[in-house]
């Protein structure tokens, strides 16, 4: 018994070790799988002349306007989505809770749908409504759940009746006017197709503050894992500390929704696996999470794009379709050990 | 902390006050839903008090931050939430939080520490256990060894030893007395255990019913007459020293031959016509609210007459003939009836007669 406890720590703290460097080494590796293939593949070489800006026009034009934009968004998605996923699970100190229990998603869906009905030829506007949407949607859902603080509990009540009001609305809507949010369903099924410079700009403001902001969660999250008395009794405002949790996990995943749209199973799936491998020390797991949502997003967006040529397939479905059978693989293994 | 005092009006605790001793080990002991948990509860700000005031070192704790307060006392309380998924070491390492700012990396300071902490409670060697994987006992510990690492002077700690064996039970007894002794932490603790209490506690706060019933030494305050009125049992008592030895003997409300004597008041008021009601209202109001302790259960008659008055009849029962005479020589007594100076509204005629009952309950039969 003791012998295994003593392994399972050592074994922990390897990973935690290797972890960091060698999620680095996979961002790299599918940093450059992400920029090389594609309808037109790219040698190493060719790569590399292109990024410093001495090769061939059309693949400099390749590199850096398409495929180095995608890539850097998909990193910053993913790392958003699994960052906000592992807050929001120290929150409710549930390890399944993700995003969607704040109804950013259902927020960003509904609002997306409806700038596209309101305002059909300006496709531009997408993206701020869905981040207005989202951030909107978990303050009302914090506001539901708020009475002389907020609990756990009610906090994943007041998300599941909101989502479901707010997924029934949308559909409503889609239902009603079919043919002008046809611009939209890639927006719901979460894909970064034609994810350019000016997503970018937009975005990173409010993922980069969210994913620094994330430094000053650790501690109180850590905190909160003992609970709401314990957390109190070593000195933490804990009301306080959970509006401001659950607000920066709202701007992270707002901030991801707004470009990507709706991606599912990375908030959920990355911190949990994370946290199942290296323990709940939010110290190792905020940052570590934000590694591998991002590595794991620059992976699967190349494989939808490459997997399935001519055809792009949306990111969100693939994540969706690998995440779903590993998430349920890794709770049948955590059943059993 | 130099004195403590506090009174919390309303349901659960009333007019408290009590002093903790700097150095001392003080044990809070009651029945069940006496307010001990409350009583500790309030002294860390966990629930906030109604009234009165609570010092920490002559600082008012209401002016102070949780932080503040989480540097002068350490508190365990008895229910937790699901165990975290941390080594022995990461959850010690938690109790230094209060020492430490947001971005500061941990200091020698607390790397000393948490050693000391790790080391008082002889969690070292589990230092790198995950915490779901230790015995109960040993998790109790990594918990006191997260408080100790708060270096606080004193230590609030809510019924540590429930769900631990009679060793880890004495085990952790001894380690907190040790801690007392030789480092000089105060400690208040909840235990249920009164021979323990006895033993390991300098002093005894006893509780009942959401007050105060006494404060002093295990010896001044564990008798059999204590046993008999604060937990309605019949124990012996014996001193070893200056420790009490209790031996439980039997719930006094399972005796045998048991004899009750009360009182059964019946008040018959003449009221004007239609009023009845609202006399009925008044009392289910302001009836109730004297002599708690001796008012057992009320009956109201209400019967109209055909006559120029209605008559409402309403029994009482009272535990002792004192607790009624008292009341009927009092100024609210006065008020309240038709005699009095400042007569109720609609009240004509007050008729008050009394009895004494005794009320013998045959003794249990053994059987054969």
């Amino acid at each position: 018994m003791k012998m295994k406890a003593e392994l399972d720590f050592q074994k922990r703290q390897s990973r935690r070790r290797w972890l960091i460097p060698g999620l680095f080494i996979s961002l790299v590796v599918g940093a450059c799988l992400g920029l090389a293939l594609g309808s037109v593949q790219l040698s190493l070489q060719d790569l590399l002349s292109a990024l410093t800006g001495s090769g061939q026009p059309v693949h400099e034009k390749i590199v850096m306007d398409l495929r180095l934009p995608r890539v850097l968004i998909g990193f910053i998605v993913g790392a958003c989505l699994a960052a906000s996923g592992a807050i929001l699970q120290g929150v409710v100190r549930n390890p399944l809770a993700d995003p969607g229990i704040i109804g950013v998603t259902a927020g960003g869906g509904l609002a997306a749908v409806l700038s596209m009905i309101v305002f059909p030829q300006f496709t531009y506007l997408l993206p701020a409504a869905a981040f207005l949407g989202a951030l909107l949607a978990a303050l009302v859902v914090y506001m539901l759940s708020f009475d002389q603080g907020v609990s756990p509990l009610k906090l994943i009540l007041a998300g599941v009746a909101v989502n479901a009001l707010l997924g029934a609305v949308m559909n409503g809507f889609m239902v009603l006017y079919s043919e002008r949010v046809q611009a939209v369903l890639p927006f719901l099924s979460g894909g970064l197709n034609g994810r350019s410079w000016h997503h970018l700009t937009f975005v990173s403001p409010y993922a980069l503050a969210g994913l620094c902001l994330c430094f000053f969660a650790i501690k109180p999250a850590n905190l909160l894992l003992l609970g709401d008395e314990s957390a109190q009794l070593l000195g933490l405002r804990v009301e306080r500390t959970r509006f401001f949790l659950i607000a920066l996990a709202a701007l992270l995943a707002g901030a991801a929704v707004s470009v990507s749209g709706l991606i599912g199973f990375v908030g959920l799936v990355v911190p949990h696996f994370i946290r199942l491998l290296i323990g709940d020390d939010y110290r190792y797991l905020l940052p570590i999470s934000m590694l591998g949502g991002g590595v794991l997003v620059v992976f699967a967006d190349t494989a939808a794009r490459v997997w399935f040529t001519p055809v792009e397939l949306p990111v969100g479905i693939l994540l969706a379709c690998i995440g779903a059978p590993f998430f349920l693989y890794l709770l049948k293994k955590k059943g059993r050990g | 902390m130099d004195d403590v005092s506090l009174s919390q009006g309303g349901f659960q605790l009333s007019s408290i006050s009590a002093a903790v001793p700097k150095g001392s080990v003080t044990g809070i002991i009651g029945p069940n839903g006496s307010g001990k948990s409350t009583f500790i509860k309030a002294a860390a700000r966990l629930t906030s008090i109604e009234s009165g005031t609570i010092y920490i070192h002559d600082i008012p704790q209401k002016e102070m931050t949780a932080q503040e307060i989480a540097k002068e006392i350490a508190v365990l309380m008895q229910s937790r939430t699901a165990i975290p998924s941390m080594t022995v070491r990461e959850l010690v390492a938690l109790g230094r939080s209060p020492h430490r700012s947001i971005w500061k990396k941990s200091s020698k300071t607390d790397q000393e520490a948490i050693e000391w902490a790790l080391n008082v409670t002889n969690s070292r060697i589990n230092e790198n256990r995950m915490l779901h994987t230790l015995s109960g006992g040993e998790r109790q510990k990594a918990y006191i060894a997260m408080a100790l690492a708060q270096k606080t002077e004193t230590i609030i700690l809510d019924e540590p030893t429930t769900y631990l064996d009679i060793a880890h039970q004495l085990d952790l007894l001894e380690l907190l007395k040790q801690l007392n002794k030789t480092h000089g932490i105060t400690i208040l603790m909840v235990l249920h255990d009164l021979q323990q209490a006895a033993k390991y506690c300098d002093r005894l706060i006893a509780m009942k019913r959401g007050q105060i019933d006494q404060i002093g030494t295990p010896k001044e305050v564990l008798t059999e007459s204590f046993f008999k009125e604060v937990f309605g049992i019949q124990a012996e008592v014996h001193l070893d020293g200056e420790h009490p030895l209790i031996i439980p003997i039997a719930s006094i409300q399972q005796q045998k031959g048991d004899e009750q004597n009360m009182i059964i008041v019946n008040n018959q008021v003449r009221v004007e016509k239609g009023s009845a009601d609202h006399l009925v209202k008044r009392f289910n109001k302001q009836g109730q609210v004297e002599f708690m302790e001796g008012f057992l259960g009320m009956e109201v008659w209400v019967t109209q007459q055909t006559t120029d008055y209605d008559e409402v009849t309403i029994h009482t029962r009272w535990n002792r003939k004192e607790d009624f005479v008292n009341w009927t020589k009092s100024q609210a007594f006065g008020d309240a009836h038709a005699h009095g100076k400042a007569k109720p509204e609609g009240l004509l005629k007050n008729k008050i007669t009394y009895y004494e009952v005794q009320v013998t309950r045959p003794a249990l039969q053994k059987k054969a």
